[in-house]
This record gives C-alpha cells, structure tokens and sequence, in this order.
C-alpha cells in the first residue's frame, strides 16, 4: 500500500478514535478512559502521523474533514461510501491496489479500494 | 441487534493466545481480511487499548475499534479457558472477549447502539460464568441471543 494513503488511514482512524473518546454517550458505555490525559497521548500520536503526510494533502484532508467529518472513505463495490455515488466503469474496471494517493471524482475524498 | 452479527464460525471456544496483543490478533484472524488491512485494523486495536483497557473487569473485555479499511460492522466472541492478562479494570484475567470492528460511515449510529447493547449483555455474564460449560459455538451463539432477550 502507498506509504501516504497508509498514513492517512490510520490519521482518518485515529481522528474517530478521539472523536469516540469525546463522545458522551461513549463515555456513559463503563469504558474507563483519563480523557484529558488519553487526548494528550492520541494527540501526539496524531501529530506523529500528520508529520509523515505532505502538506499539500494533509491540507487537502484538513478540508474534507471539516466538510465531511472525514478525509477518507473506502469504495465498496465500485460505490463511494462517503457521497454513495458509482465511480465511473472506467475508473472501476482498472486494478486497483491502494498503490497512490486517488480521490473520488464526485465527493473529492481520498480513497482507498476495500 | 445481535443475531445480525453473530455466527457460530465467528465463535472461538478455545483460545490459545497468552497475551493482549496476542490475542487480539487471534480474535481479528477470524475475519480473515487480507494482510495489510488486518495490520491497520490491528494497530488500530493496540491504539485504542493503550488509552485505556477495553477489560471492562468480571473476566469480559470488549475491545473495539472502527477503520477505513473495514466495508462493514464485525463481531467476534472468543472464549480463553485459562484466561488472558488484559489490564482489566479488576485486575483479573479476561476469558470472554467481544472484539467489535467497524467501518467509519455510520448513518444509523448502529456502532455505539451495538457496543452498548454488548456492553449490556456483559453486565448481564458478569453475574454468571455458566457460560464456561459451553461446548460448541451454536450452544454458545444460543446462549448469547437469549440472554440478549432477558430484562436486565
């Protein structure tokens, strides 16, 4: 897998992790979590991970998420799950191996082929 | 809720793993997902356990996580006989585990509802450890849809 969109998987997954951890309704499930000082760990280890994204595409994801609560979604099945619009036969019928960075041509979002 | 998204071949009755990391990976290579998102979604785990353990005490953890690499919501019951050192809560060794994994989009919020539902079957075991007698994961798939049904 491209080394950028691996880091912007697991950016995309670690902004749910502390997004989840701030959640009310999580926190009223009995997980016994520092928040304050848990947020300071995620954090770091966010920057971490944005440190190893160029910036052009980290300000690129910094957008999406503001716009869609996210920078990256799978396509399944030939379908974006972040707009549910069908990407072009011509784009699907190409192999698709998470090899570079590509984005959805309806929604914008980085993608990556689950 | 959960009969949707448990099946006796997602059921591990006897766990071999001895460790945390261990046994999150046993629990995940059920789903048998290729090896680079099985790496994500696994890192994704230990991230999530190193903020504070899923053990939620009374011998049950629910660990639990959601990743873009994943294309839909997984559940996977494991049952250690000997137990696992989890960093629980009670400090005492885990032997049933519930591993949660899910995709980011969530449009019903059906991730929390079932985590809380899971959690609230855990309640529900941790009254009881009758379930160590179970010998087959249909038994074991039986046992849980039941008890999910019974009034708290």
């Amino acid at each position: 897998m491209n080394k950028i969109l691996e880091a912007l998987i697991t950016l995309n997954d670690l902004d749910l992790m502390i997004e989840e951890i701030k959640n009310p309704n999580y926190r009223d499930l009995g997980f016994e979590i520092d928040v304050q000082q848990k947020l300071e760990a995620l954090e770091k280890a966010r920057d971490e991970i944005r440190s190893k994204i160029p910036e052009n595409i980290l300000r690129k994801y910094d957008i999406l998420k503001k716009r869609y609560h996210r920078g990256v979604s799978p396509i399944i099945g030939g379908v974006c799950m972040n707009c549910f619009v069908r990407l072009p036969i011509s784009i699907v019928s190409q192999p698709h191996d998470n090899e570079k960075v590509e984005t959805c041509p309806n929604c914008g979002i980085f993608i990556y082929w689950a | 809720m959960l009969e949707n998204l448990i099946s006796e071949d997602r059921v591990i009755l006897d766990l071999k793993s001895k460790t945390k990391d261990e046994v999150l990976k046993e629990l995940l290579s059920v789903l048998k997902l290729p090896e680079e998102r099985e790496k994500i979604v696994l890192d994704a785990l230990k991230k999530r356990e190193s903020i504070g353990s899923t053990g939620i005490g009374k011998g049950i953890a629910i660990p639990h996580v959601r990743s873009v690499v994943l294309d839909d919501v997984y559940l996977v019951v494991g049952l250690s006989r000997e137990g696992v050192d989890f960093d629980s809560l009670d400090g005492k060794p885990v032997h049933l585990f519930f591993l949660l994994c899910a995709p980011p989009q969530d449009p019903g919020t059906t991730y929390l509802l079932t985590l809380g539902k899971i959690a609230q079957i855990a309640r529900k075991l941790a009254r009881r450890n009758d379930y160590m007698d179970i010998k087959t994961p249909e038994e074991f798939v039986r046992y849980l849809l039941k008890l999910e049904e019974e009034e708290e």
